[in-house]
């Protein structure tokens, strides 16, 4: 599937996606015989050009109550002109409490980065 | 993508001061979170702590299990300063989308519940960025995961 609506804007797209993208975001008492089912999701990622950021905190965002498995189903996503205009984005997992899903909060933060490019114009 | 509908709640509540936020430099925070549902108490007093500690200026949040999300819950969610809201509803008890967005920070022109997501369409308000968010639950597959 290609965002065709969305080609050239500022586009965040997050949640639980409830697969990975490579065989080392999960890990599980199951044996994996093949990598094919996460073909459509590198698809989707790489068809539409988004950012996938490094998740900081932790290496898995959900984790099976019995501790037999976890995976990183959780992330965000960013079009490259979300990336552009936004460059400082850092994407951190925070502790799980009642759910069984980490929280990931995606922030800027101006003060790494200095001056924005868009204010420059706009002078 | 699946069918279009438009999104059943948009609503505004509370004008109390209070939340929270944190460095000066931080222009923006976007919080989501698949939360397992959203019915007892202290699954939406953990959410509310949440916002109040990290003060994003969007929460999106995964597999409510609700089928109706009011001014209420989002008042429980949010705390007392003032918000905007858009959901996808549960089917039964699977599923369910929720964003909410800070009303000073975010502006919000249009939101729309697709099969497994919701988008919202606006600009920041510190930044006049204009934006798309979409706030997606993919169905599971558990051998993918």
């Amino acid at each position: 599937m290609i965002l065709q609506r969305f080609s050239g804007k500022n586009v965040c797209i997050c949640g639980d996606f409830n697969v990975v993208r490579y065989v080392e975001e999960r890990r599980s008492l199951r044996v994996y015989s093949n990598v094919s089912d996460l073909e459509p999701f590198n698809k989707f990622i790489d068809e539409n050009l988004l950012v996938d950021l490094p998740l900081c905190g932790r290496r898995f965002t959900w984790y099976k109550g019995d501790g037999s498995s976890m995976s990183r189903l959780n992330r965000f996503l960013l079009s490259e002109d979300w990336s552009l205009v936004s460059p400082g984005c850092t994407q951190v997992a925070h502790l799980r409490g009642l759910s069984d899903h980490c929280p990931l909060i995606l922030s800027v933060n101006e003060d790494d980065w200095g001056p924005r490019p868009s204010r420059m114009l706009k002078c | 993508m699946g069918t279009v509908r438009v999104c059943k709640g948009v609503g505004m509540v509370g004008l109390f001061s209070g939340g929270g936020g944190e460095g000066s430099g931080v222009v923006m925070k976007i919080i989501s979170w698949n939360v397992r549902g959203l019915g007892r108490a202290e699954k939406r007093k953990e959410v509310k702590n949440l916002v109040g500690e990290k003060g994003p200026s969007i929460l999106c949040l995964q597999e409510t299990k609700l089928e109706v999300c009011d001014e209420a819950l989002c008042a429980s969610l949010w705390g007392g300063t003032p918000h905007f809201f858009s959901y996808r509803p549960s089917v039964g008890a699977s599923g369910g989308l929720l964003i909410l967005w800070d009303a000073s920070l975010v502006e919000v022109w249009s939101t729309e519940s697709i099969e497994h997501a919701i988008i919202i369409h606006g600009q920041f308000v510190q930044s006049n960025d204009e934006f798309y968010l979409v706030n997606v639950y993919a169905p599971c597959d558990n051998g993918a995961k």
